[in-house]
């Protein structure tokens, strides 16, 4: 057999073997430095979904789509102070390299009527010195339909819109920006409060606490690990070389992601972690087996080969499905997704040669300590608990086998109640900066991101038709009744405002002019007159204009709603010959795109139910075994996606990716089982004795695996990321009760059937 | 702050620019030892105005994306006894056909601007700013364009290695502005060496960033002038373009009448 001929090189030559994978560990720590450890947002999904073409388009036609919303909010904004204040940060901001724009209210333009036809000036030439220039200030703001949009009615609150440029947007550039944002804002917080809000702000809020969250997670999970394995074999070996493992096989993992170019993306920064969890697994069970091999009275050399012989076999099988799990990820709609499961794969798989390789070689040169040779009672409980486990097991496997199947049912009862949806604010919770100020922004102001409707009449200059400006009216109002749907704005407000004061301020004169002329001709003094703003709402050509409108943060299901409910609607009462509607905005394509993601993890699912079955039956020569392997499985998904339904968590990007890694990591314990089963199977008859010593003794091994590993992830539970909360407490769980399911479950069906005893 | 009119004064500025090549002077032998001022000179001598004429022009803006606008504009211009008349009428696109500026300067007196729309059916009279900036819609600003003839005197030239620019030999001239107004730190410009016609000319802001460039080609003669008939104006940060593309031009005697408020109207 391959893997001895290779385990006894490896105990022939120990030192030889320690010094190559040394050598290899060294190779990979020289790639380390080519890992980049900012991901680019754009390269997040692939291309060529079309909602996502869509608003590139609308991007590429009116120019940036993403607007950071900086609120003032105090107790009068028109007071000199806040005033002056808000003058400086929006001078401060529209310096800042990546920024296009800035509008405040002390910026815009406003149109107004003179003896000389129309006459564009900014709002005021230096700030309001005294109460009687900010009162004249308030009224000329509040009479604009712009500057009626960026303050409130009372004066609580004032709104800066930031512009970005469209190339920063979704890039580390962005992060950058958002940064300097926050550190402007911050010296100038107070008396004022002041708030930014903005999709660009929500990503750099995530990526921050995630990365300060791992900064302390990941040594918190080592020392878990390390406590765990102490206290489970007393031994310095017991935890030094399983991590010692590790953290090469986290060295060749880097290496990997620098030699193949993967970033390290706000995905793939839990491997590390993952990697302590799952790593140390193979050298716990490697190290468990020799000491039990030691208690026999094995020594030295003779010990680790038959260590190995024993190990080999489990180890690539569960390496290899682990490995497996993760590869599966690879169908994953979302890049850092596909690229986490194939670095975790390459890891695991790592993991599995230095166990196989290092450990045992290490193992060689040393003495069996002492205590090991003449222990006994420090475990007994364990094995005690664990035998009388084991009996109760093969004597009542219909009992089990009956209890199991009730509590998976009342799991699934409860995976019926699982939604699909996410409110993105939950992944930085309510107390989060971005999301207070998004709040603020909803209450003062409507909503803080974005839904547009394109409108193309498909010929040039068709926009200029009084009839289809009118239609683009009704189409605002349309939107203006909208539960949830704020402030909708278009090219009309401008061509009613030119209209209105082109005939010397009549009210009556606020509408759509009657002749194309007419219009045309307005907008053609307006430029001329130096008026700005136009590329923003209607294309070059004039064959297509925006309409664009604010839309609340409603969650998942109320987003989809919204999104659902107009797209219906322009479909039924707006499109026509020369007036087709398109709906865009990032509120739509994180609707579709969350549709993508679940169909994509949904598929890599059932990929790895499928690709981890047929590894174990190959592996053990029996679909039959394949199959009772895949019990536990179905059972730790389903109740995953049950507990997750009882506790309301939501199936997405993250929860959507822990089925696929528990199927990987879960049917290890079947694995171990079975394997030592058929050992003990051999050369006896009693299948009861034989279930009863495979969980007496790899019981031992799955058990401080599963200890390991749930507290490991258990950890994950102090950060203060919904993201990493979630993901440490199912994969916690989902390990928890793939073990126990492994050591109930799986005897009682061999019990009853005659698989695996031949 | 004013920002007031700013397309009257550049389209009038544009038509001194299409009006300028048609009276120049025969050109005399070529000096091989110009100085930088002198070429600039040259340059001015060269591009006397012409006092009346008639021009039709595309005027169309472009933006990053290749995308254009396009105006097509007809001009009169009359000048004698120090009164400088011009008239601007848009021809097309057809919705805004018949829209019309009239300006008349007079040495002395307070300019007289009037723009006029069909829709409104009235002309109104427009007040002069004065401006320097950038404005929107094109690509061009006063400064740019309208230094044309003061180039002399506004900026210190100094003589690069001449270079060919496509089939012409040109004077490289480096202008740094006297003033310390100027949006730019200096000014590249290509000089063809036989007609001392501004061929390019590049605008560089601080740190050597090149932010304009100027290009004039399509160059034609008549009579033995030679005239640009294609001006290009590329805003090389924000990546739009203004370009001019002269139709005809035509030095002809204008009546009064094309300079008075019943034209506008009609």
């Amino acid at each position: 057999m391959g893997m001895m001929r290779i385990a006894g090189a490896v105990t022939n030559n120990p030192k030889k073997t320690i010094a190559l994978l040394i050598g290899i560990s060294i190779l990979f720590g020289l790639l380390l430095p080519r890992v980049n450890f900012e991901a680019e947002m754009q390269d997040m999904v692939p291309g060529g979904d079309p909602v996502i073409q869509d608003l590139e388009e609308a991007t590429e036609v009116f120019g940036s789509q993403d607007v950071v919303m900086v609120v003032v909010k105090s107790d009068n904004v028109f007071e000199f102070g806040t005033l002056k204040k808000i003058d400086e940060l929006s001078r401060e901001l529209s310096e800042l390299d990546g920024v296009e724009g800035v509008t405040s209210p002390l910026n815009i333009d406003l149109i107004e009527s003179s003896d000389v036809l129309i006459e564009i000036s900014p709002i005021v030439d230096r700030v309001p010195q005294d109460a009687d220039e900010a009162e004249e200030f308030k009224k000329r703001l509040l009479g604009s339909r712009m500057g009626e949009s960026l303050v409130t009615e009372e004066g609580g609150a004032a709104l800066i819109l930031v512009t970005i440029e469209p190339n920063v947007t979704g890039t580390t550039r962005a992060n950058r920006l958002t940064e300097e944002m926050l550190a402007i804002v911050e010296e100038n917080q107070g008396p004022e409060s002041i708030y930014v809000v903005g999709d660009a702000v929500f990503g750099h809020y995530s990526m921050n606490s995630m990365n300060r969250d791992l900064l302390f997670l990941f040594p918190l999970v080592s020392l878990v690990v390390i406590v765990v394995l102490y206290l489970s074999f007393r031994s310095v070996n017991g935890f030094v070389l399983p991590l010692l493992t590790v953290a090469l096989s986290i060295v060749w993992m880097i290496g990997f992601m620098g030699l193949v170019g993967f970033p390290f993306s706000i995905v793939s920064i839990v491997a590390p972690i993952i990697m302590v969890a799952i790593g140390s697994a193979y050298g716990i069970h490697i190290v468990n087996r020799y000491y039990e091999a030691a208690e026999s009275g094995m020594r030295g050399k003779e010990a680790v080969v038959s260590t190995m012989q024993d190990m080999n076999a489990p180890v690539t099988m569960t390496a290899l499905t682990t490995a497996a799990g993760f590869v599966s990820l690879a169908t994953s709609f979302v890049i850092p997704i596909r690229q986490f499961g194939i670095a975790t794969a390459f890891g695991v798989l790592s993991a599995m040669i230095l166990s196989l390789t290092f450990i045992p070689a290490v193992l060689t040169l040393q003495q069996i300590p002492k205590h090991i040779q003449k222990r006994k009672g420090s475990r007994l409980s364990l094995s005690f608990f664990l035998g009388r486990s084991g009996r109760y097991v093969a004597d009542h496997p219909r009992l089990v086998t009956l209890v199991a199947c009730s509590v998976l049912a009342f799991f699934l009862v409860g995976a019926l109640r699982i939604s699909t949806e996410a409110d993105f604010t939950r992944y930085l919770g309510e107390n989060n900066p971005a999301v207070v100020g998004m709040r603020v922004v909803e209450e003062e102001f409507g909503g803080s991101s974005r839904l547009s409707v394109v409108v193309d009449t498909g010929e040039e200059d068709g926009i200029k038709e009084p009839g289809v400006l009118k239609e683009m009216v009704r189409l605002q109002e349309y939107l203006n009744s909208l539960e949830y749907v704020s402030d909708p704005s278009s090219l009309t407000d401008l061509v009613m405002e030119l209209n209105q004061v082109l005939q010397g301020g009549d009210p009556a004169e606020y509408r759509i002019p009657d002749t194309r002329q007419a219009v045309a001709q307005e907008l053609l003094l307006f430029t001329m007159q130096g008026g700005s703003g136009i590329d923003s709402m209607v294309s070059y050509n004039f064959d297509k204009a925006l309409v664009s409108a604010q839309v609340e943060n409603v969650g998942g299901p109320g987003t989809r709603e919204i999104v659902d409910r107009i797209d219906r609607d322009l479909d039924e009462e707006f499109n026509s010959e020369g007036f087709q509607t398109k709906l865009v905005g990032l509120p739509k394509v994180m609707i579709r795109l969350m549709d993508r993601i679940l169909d994509s993890q949904m598929w890599s699912l059932f990929l790895s139910i499928g690709v981890v079955g047929f590894i174990v039956s190959l592996l053990f020569r029996s679909v039959r075994i394949g199959l009772i392997c895949a019990v536990p499985l179905l059972f730790t998904v389903g109740m995953n996606f049950g507990i997750m339904g009882y506790l309301g968590i939501p199936l997405d990007v993250a929860t959507a990716m822990i089925a696929s890694i528990a199927i990987g990591i879960g049917v290890d314990y079947s694995i171990h089982f079975v394997s030592r089963y058929r050992k003990e199977m051999r050369g006896r008859q009693d299948k009861s004795e034989a279930l009863v010593t495979a969980t007496k003794t790899t019981g031992r091994g799955i058990s401080f695996n599963a200890i390991t590993l749930t507290l490991g992830f258990g950890v994950l539970l102090f950060s203060s990321f919904y993201f990493m909360t979630v993901f440490g407490l199912l994969l916690a769980l989902t390990m928890l009760i793939s073990s126990l399911a492994a050591l109930t479950l799986i005897p009682a069906i061999l019990r009853m059937t005659g698989v695996g005893s031949k | 702050m004013q920002r007031k009119y700013k397309t009257v004064f550049f389209l009038c500025t544009v038509m001194c620019v299409v009006t300028l090549g048609m009276l120049s002077a025969p050109v005399g032998a070529v000096s091989e030892d110009l100085t930088g001022q002198e070429i600039l000179e040259r340059i001015e001598q060269e591009s006397a105005v012409t006092e009346s004429g008639t021009g039709v022009i595309n005027l169309i803006t472009e933006n990053k994306r290749g995308d254009q606008r396009s105006y097509t504009l007809k001009m009169y211009r009359r000048e004698d006894e120090g009164v400088e008349k011009q008239l601007l009428e848009y021809l097309e696109p057809a919705d805004v056909k018949g829209t019309k500026f009239l300006s008349i300067v007079e040495e002395g007196k307070e300019d007289l601007m009037y723009i006029y729309f069909p829709f409104l059916g009235r002309e109104r009279r427009i007040a002069a700013g004065e401006e320097s900036d950038s404005f929107m819609g094109t690509d061009f600003t006063y400064e740019e364009i309208g230094s044309g003839q003061t180039y002399q005197e506004e900026y210190d030239a100094s003589r690069l290695k001449d270079e060919v620019l496509e089939e012409y030999p040109c004077y490289v001239l480096r202008l740094i502005p006297q003033g310390e107004d100027s949006d730019y730190t200096y000014i590249k410009m290509w000089v063809w060496q036989e007609e001392f016609l501004v061929l390019r000319i590049e605008f560089y802001e601080e740190d050597e960033r090149l932010t304009k460039t100027l290009s004039n080609s399509d160059v034609r003669e008549e009579d033995g002038d030679y005239m640009p008939h294609r001006i290009v104006m590329a805003d090389e940060i924000k990546g739009t373009k203004t370009i001019i593309e002269i139709l005809e031009t035509k030095e002809e005697e204008l009546s009064d009448d094309y300079f008075t408020l019943r034209y506008l109207r009609r």
